[in-house]
């Protein structure tokens, strides 16, 4: 009776699959199971934006395009934005390769070029023959322009990078390509997409004019990315950017950067934003958070009070003349005020807020000799994107990539390189007139340098510039930028959790 | 032969009271009876018969049958310990045959007093358990590790098991019913719980109405306590006295708001904590019940910071069909209340910063009775008291368990159980920031949240017990366990709340809902377990253990579902031999080793080893820009190669006992070493799309050594001295991170929260160093000028910190952990108890006396007493993480120290026993540290840093009864 018992229980055990550790998934997709729907389907690729929003903060690119340049910088006041010296270190080229900002960047490029690729693979299946219809290769073309604007990205940043455009198929520690061969790669995926994209409304999206606008940095670039100028080649593209390509430049300065900037004619790609982030946990655009002062937001009825970090250098400051009226729409100078036009007294001092254009010393401390004041008051702030009445953490002002003013003083400079006056002329005029600026002493390319400097502050662009220019390495005139940087730095280090990945990064690019 | 009728009493020994269900038997046949309630006894034997006596716990008596009437007969108790049998996994066994490192602490040698988790009743008893608390907030658990940190995600919890049900939360029993904790610390014994032992196992037996031998007792137990509880460390800050006398000192003009505010003061409170539990128990051998409840609130020192519990248990016990099926039920149900304040860092809401960095010469209230604030006074600057008062953070929770057993027995030596369980845990969260909060920068926030889980037991097992020739012990077991685990939980949010009133009862009341606000999930695991394990000794003198267990768990991936865990021990009872018998001064000498294979499942989330995708977000649609869609992700690459964490252990170890057993303990010397570490570990980026993934590399070791020793040191008709000491010693290896596939990422832990210190790292988690290794610039000495130097790389000092070398300096991680009990009876009635635990060699990070250090905190906020002297000295106190501020943590601690009384005569009142005792608790910490408190808590990859969010300790005082019916 025994031997029954047991072996019935064997049985049943066996019977009731007491065995089985099968995974159920209840509050995820199975990879295998997505997508389920049109519209899922339709909205593959949205995660390949992702990567952008966070770009302004933790992702580092915004932090490496400009504190790193005679724009802006983030001064240590007494120990607030000491960090660990994580801000000073952009602006004297000391970073390393553990460098917040610098490992921030890689990773954010390549997942948007990850999402891409898995996108163009998956969804498209990677179908660019000629038996794949328009609508398909439409859509890719998309894809592949989005993968051109992280690879330039990178190039720009790091130089010599993994080429990667497949998903499923990727080697799982890839060698790094030249950064001219990048270079060729991505301009010619720019070229056959351009073709294939249309203009849209919705800016935040890949749009012909956004991977015109690519293709023409690359070019204005190509001297630093691969040894040859062929910047003239941008001619022709920003042209048919400007007459055919749907956009018009904006009546005001302003305009581009207000709250509810999705709809300003002038913009060609931006990062979308709502202002939800703070609440829901998501990568913000806080860029006014970092700048504007301890009480700053009584001056514009904010909801929290902000951090009191980063000025602009006081010489760069100076540079806007007093008729210029982007001085008054992008900056904060001055003796402050409360909304209600009050005198805005800072507590700590008892004396007004008055974001005066002198910054000492990069660290502003009273243990070397400033007064409370100056450690908390000095440099001038940025309200280039406009703040609104109940402004909090996040904005939901959308961050400009390009716009159409960005085509127009590219065209001025390749021109001025060509000594053709008369096309500067035509196509400086706008901005300046804009600006509320009369015409300039001389139509060349260091007038142009100068309208580009001021004109795109605080857009992401000064240190390609700066390079471009062979300013990158000069001191600059502040009290802290007295020596030279070599042109090392220049280019950014591979993150050292990267290359402690994958130690083919250290070895020299192939291909 | 004439029959004659065989009658008498049976009682104890030594207490003369009368044993009931003593088995009186004529020798050899089955003619016998059982003793009755008053010891009674009626047989009807043959004269000449042998009339055996028997019963647990006491020596068999044999007495010949001559016709007696009226006979008394006394019973001895047996030389060995009442509680000799202890629960191992899936069976009992003597204490005198384990092979294993395995120690047993009674509810008599548990910590008396306060006891805000029942875990502390266990503290510094037991040698190689670790446990600490790191602050005195009642709403904290307590961090328990055996033997050093086990592994990175998978963490150092060790594995509860109640009742036979493993994985329970051993908070939901009150230590008043918990009648012993059993501690397997070592592979081989932990081995039979393969699948989840890898950080060992403490098996919590609850009181029953009988004893684990068998026996019964009837009981009712009421226990109830009320203690007192004041802060018994404040931080070292100064009052509006000295910043205004600074002020005065040193010229210097500030607009004195004219309070003078204590803001420690106001925030601490003096707690009151209150236990009540009264327990009802009895029946006989056949069956029997016990049913207890327990009461306890714990008001914390920190006002706003709160536990009620309430505990109900019950428990049956049937014998049936001849007793040869039992059937024996668990219940316990635990409702919970939480009041909770945050105080992890120096954000606007972690109410400790809010005070220690307040001006004192501020007032808590306006004029108008209003809350003084000044937000724009100073980066996040609120009134903690107001925070206290107007934010609500609750939780309530409910934790039911409810098992039962049934066992057959086929033979006296075959026995069959089935086990079944089945667990619901349920917590209820409210928030509410009310709108007029300056905390908030969302115009105030209201939340609910449910976290539920449901876990399900079933196991069928096998019990063989038989001895061949009287000298072959064999035990057998063999079974099959499967149990399952499904969490699932709701939140939903909203910001700007527009009724104060109405708070988070009604979310309708929050005018800002967007995407995110709500969100739900679920998830379940699985572990399926087939078990055997055979011990066998020779006659009590050679023991060999083996145990096998394959286990399932479906975290892993599908290759790698299944990991097989062996363990096997052997040890000689060597004082048993012939050559040892007549040393008359030892009385137990036992050598014991064991290896064992055991893996780890516990401490990450399921579904890693598949792919998977998840709402991450909305947006508007990429087609018009308007409608909404969602957004998928995936947020980690899948690792199908997932598998078991396992743990290799060696463990060799001696029991010994001398002069009569007065002096008795054990010595364990350990080697353990884990492999195949799970964690996140970093993936080349590219192609990886998110660089991280789930996966097995790594190698961490333990090694080791445990003592303990009792000494009954006074064994006299008055006075009665026991003491007993444990002592650890565990040297933690982080061997490698990387296996060449994956590279463990994150090296530098443990940031600092602090302003302007955003991004400041303090430790290094490396190949070859220990867990909580600090790696800091070592500061040399201070300039002429007040500057602080830190060493270069190149041998010189600078004093621009970004140009130091850092260096290891030290670990978190204690090198030596000791416990002293000592408990007296004088006069019979009197008792007197006091423990000590000592945790020595490890360094803590003290953050708050680096932020407030800096004299450019004068005046306006404040500060200690170094940043004034600091200020007139001239000395650059900028807050800079270095070594400077690496304090000793070592301590040594009065744990508690009872005087009891046992009131005499009570049995006239019907009372059993009547004791009034009166305990301290925390009375004494001596060390080193300067901050409030220097214990930690040893979870997870980071520990050490005091960053504001050491809640004070408590010094208790309370007064307690337990009575006995």
């Amino acid at each position: 009776m025994k031997k029954s018992i047991f072996r019935l229980f064997a049985f049943a055990l066996i019977l009731s699959g007491c065995t089985n550790l099968e995974e159920t998934l209840y509050d995820g997709i199975p990879e295998n199971n997505f997508p389920e729907n049109s519209s899922q389907t339709a909205n593959i690729g949205v995660g390949a934006y992702d990567p952008l929003k966070e770009l302004m903060d933790y992702g580092g690119w915004w932090f490496c395009q400009e504190l790193t340049t005679d724009e802006m910088v983030g001064p240590t006041r007494n120990t607030d934005w000491d960090d660990n010296g994580k801000w000073r270190t952009l602006q004297l080229h000391s970073w390393t390769n553990e460098t917040e900002s610098v490992v921030g960047m890689w990773e954010r490029y390549y997942r948007g070029i990850s999402e891409c690729n898995k996108t163009i693979e998956v969804q498209f299946n990677n179908d660019t023959t000629a038996t794949a219809t328009d609508e398909a290769k439409k859509a890719i073309a998309k894809f592949i322009t989005l993968r051109s604007f992280y690879y330039w990205l990178l190039i720009d940043n790091y130089g010599d990078v993994p080429y990667v455009t497949s998903f499923m198929n990727a080697d799982p520690k890839p060698f790094k390509s030249k950064r001219a061969i990048v270079f060729n790669k991505i301009v010619k995926d720019l070229e056959w997409s351009i073709p294939r994209l249309s203009k849209t409304s919705v800016h935040y999206t890949v749009s012909k004019g956004m991977a015109q606008m690519t293709l023409a940095r690359l070019y204005l670039n190509s001297k630093i990315y691969t040894g040859v100028d062929n910047s003239g080649k941008a001619i022709p593209i920003l042209q048919n950017l400007i007459t055919s390509g749907g956009y018009t430049l904006a009546a005001n300065v302003k305009d581009p950067f207000l709250t509810n900037n999705d709809g300003c004619p002038e913009n060609i790609f931006t990062a979308y934003y709502d202002g939800t982030e703070n609440a829901n946990g998501k990568p913000e655009f806080n860029l006014h958070m970092r700048t504007l002062g301890y009480q700053s937001n009584q001056t514009f009825k904010m909801t929290v009070g902000p951090w009191n970090g980063f000025a602009t250098l006081e010489k760069h400051f100076l540079g806007y003349s007093s008729t210029d009226k982007r001085k008054d729409a992008y900056f904060l100078y001055g003796p402050q005020k409360t909304f209600d036009g009050a005198p805005l007294l800072d507590v700590e001092t008892n004396t007004v807020w008055n974001f005066s254009p002198t910054i000492p010393s990069l660290i502003i401390s009273e243990s070397t000799g400033s007064t409370k004041a100056q450690v908390r008051h000095s440099g001038v702030r940025i309200q280039k994107y406009e703040i609104a009445v109940g402004t909090g953490q996040s904005m939901a002002n959308d961050f400009v990539f390009f716009r159409l003013t960005d085509a127009y003083l590219m065209l001025a400079e390749i021109y001025a390189n060509q000594n053709n006056t008369g096309k500067v002329k035509e196509y400086l005029d706008p901005i300046r007139t804009r600006a509320g600026l009369g015409a300039p002493a001389l139509y060349d390319l260091d007038a142009v340098k100068t309208e580009r400097k001021l004109e795109m502050f605080y857009e992401g662009t000064r240190r390609q510039d700066m390079i471009r220019w062979g300013l990158y390495n000069n001191p600059w005139d502040c009290a802290w930028k007295s020596q030279i940087s070599t042109t090392d730095s220049n280019l950014f280090p591979i993150p050292k959790k990267q290359t402690d990945a994958n130690s083919n990064l250290t070895e020299p690019a192939i291909n | 032969m004439a029959q004659t009728v065989f009658t008498g009493k049976v009682s104890d020994g030594s207490s003369g009271e009368a044993l009931p269900g003593v088995t009186v038997i004529v020798k050899g046949t089955t003619n016998g009876t059982i003793s009755g309630i008053d010891g009674k006894f009626t047989l009807s034997v043959n004269k000449g018969d042998i009339i055996q006596f028997s019963f647990i716990g006491y020596k068999k008596q044999e007495i010949v049958a001559q016709g007696q009437i009226n006979l008394s007969v006394s019973l001895m108790t047996d030389n060995v310990e009442i509680g000799e049998v202890v629960a191992i996994g899936y069976g009992v066994q003597k204490k005198s045959d384990k092979t294993g490192a395995v120690m047993n602490v009674a509810s008599s040698d548990f910590n008396k007093g306060v006891l805000t988790d029942p875990i502390q009743a266990l503290q510094g008893k037991a040698s190689g358990v670790q446990i600490t608390k790191k602050g005195g907030n009642p709403n904290d658990g307590f961090s328990v590790q055996i033997r050093g940190a086990g592994g990175l995600a998978t963490g150092s919890t060790p594995l509860y098991v109640i009742d036979g049900v493993p994985g329970v939360d051993p908070t939901t029993i009150p230590p008043e019913d918990i009648e012993s904790f059993n501690v397997l610390k070592d592979a081989s014994s932990t081995a039979i719980y393969g699948s989840r032992g890898a950080n060992g196992v403490i098996i919590i037996t609850t009181k029953k109405g009988r004893s684990i031998n068998g026996s019964t007792k009837s009981t009712i137990d009421v226990s109830s306590y009320v203690s007192i509880d004041q802060v018994a460390k404040r931080l070292d800050l100064l009052s509006a006295t000295d910043i205004r006398s600074f002020i005065q000192r040193n010229n210097i003009t500030h607009n004195d708001a004219g309070a003078s505010t204590d803001w420690q003061d106001e925030i601490y409170r003096t707690g009151i904590t209150q236990n009540y539990n009264v327990a009802v128990g009895g029946g006989n051998e056949k069956s029997n019940y016990r049913i207890s409840g327990t009461w306890s609130d714990f008001k914390g020192v920190v006002k706003g910071t709160d536990k009620q519990r309430f505990t109900t248990t019950a428990n049956v016990f049937q014998k049936l069909l001849n007793d040869k099926l039992t059937v024996d039920g668990n219940m316990a149900a635990t409702f919970e209340e939480n009041i909770y304040q945050d105080f992890g860092g120096n954000g606007p809401k972690d109410i400790l910063y809010q005070a220690f960095q307040r001006s004192p010469l501020q007032p808590v209230f306006n004029e108008n009775g209003t809350y003084y604030e000044n937000t724009a006074y100073g980066f996040q600057y609120f009134n903690p008291v107001a925070i206290i008062n107007n934010l609500q953070n609750k939780r309530s929770a409910k934790r039911i368990r409810t098992n039962g057993s049934i066992q057959y027995e086929f033979l006296p030596e075959l026995k069959a159980k089935v086990n079944g369980a089945i667990t619901r845990d349920d917590a209820e969260s409210f928030f509410f920031e009310p709108s007029s909060s300056p905390t908030s920068s969302t115009n105030g926030r209201g939340s609910r949240s449910y976290v539920n889980t449901t876990t399900k037991l079933l196991e069928a097992f096998v019990n063989y017990d038989k001895v061949f020739s009287e000298v072959h012990n064999l035990s057998l077991v063999g079974g099959y366990s499967w149990q399952g685990q499904t969490n699932d939980g709701f939140n939903a949010f909203g910001t700007n709340a527009q009724s104060g009133y109405v708070q988070s009862n009604n979310l309708g009341a929050l005018a800002d809902v967007s995407y995110g606000s709500i969100g739900s999930y679920k998830n379940d695991w699985t572990l399926i377990s087939f078990f055997g394990r055979a011990a066998y000794n020779y006659n009590q003198k050679y023991f060999a253990t083996v145990t096998v267990r394959r286990d399932g768990s479906s975290k892993f991936g599908t290759n790698n579902k299944w990991g097989t865990f062996p363990s096997g021990s052997l040890a000689w009872a060597a004082k048993n031999e012939s050559f040892l018998q007549d040393v008359s001064w030892l009385n137990q000498l036992k050598l014991r080793v064991g290896y064992g294979l055991t893996g780890n499942t516990e401490g990450f989330s399921p579904y890693w080893s598949v792919p998977v995708i998840y709402p991450s977000g909305m947006q508007p649609s990429m087609d018009d820009g308007v409608s909404h869609t969602v957004v998928y992700q995936t947020s980690r690459d899948a690792n199908p190669n997932l598998k078991w964490e396992t743990m290799q252990e060696v463990n060799i170890g001696i029991d010994w006992a001398l002069l009569k057993s007065r002096i008795q303990g054990s010595v364990e010397l350990y080697s353990r070493r884990t492999v195949d570490l799970i964690y996140n570990y970093s993936l080349p980026q590219p192609p990886s799309k998110t660089g991280n993934v789930m996966a097995n590399a790594g190698i961490m070791t333990n090694k080791g050594i445990e003592a303990n020793i009792s000494y009954l040191a006074l064994d006299m008709k008055n006075i009665n001295y026991k003491t007993s000491l444990t002592f650890s010693h565990n040297i933690n290896n982080v061997e490698k991170l990387s296996d060449g596939i994956y590279a463990w990422k994150d090296k530098q832990r443990s940031y600092i929260s602090a302003r302007g210190m955003v991004g400041q790292w303090t430790q290094y988690l490396d190949e070859g160093m220990s867990m909580g290794s600090w790696y800091l610039p070592h500061f040399v000495s201070f300039s002429a000028d007040g500057a602080f130097l830190y060493s270069t790389a190149a041998g010189g000092v600078t004093r621009d910190i970004t140009k130091a070398e850092r260096r290891n300096s030290g670990s978190a991680t204690p090198k030596i952990n000791l416990g002293w009990s000592n408990s007296f009876t004088l006069y019979k009635d009197f008792d007197l108890s006091f423990s000590m635990r000592a945790v020595l060699g490890y360094k803590v990070y003290n953050v708050s006396a680096m932020y407030f250090s800096d004299p450019k905190l004068l005046p306006n906020f404040n500060a200690n007493q170094q940043a004034i002297a600091w200020y007139e000295n001239k000395i650059d106190g900028t807050p800079a993480a270095s070594d400077y501020w690496l304090e000793d943590g070592s301590f040594i601690k009065l744990d508690n120290i009872t005087l009891g009384y046992n009131v005499p005569n009570t049995k006239k009142l019907g009372i059993n026993k009547l004791r009034v005792y009166f305990t301290g608790n925390n009375l004494l910490t001596i060390t080193k540290y300067k901050g409030i408190d220097p214990e930690l808590s040893y979870s997870g990859i980071e520990f050490g840093l005091d960053n504001f969010n050491v809640y004070p300790k408590t010094r208790s005082f309370t007064l307690g009864a337990q009575l006995n019916f």
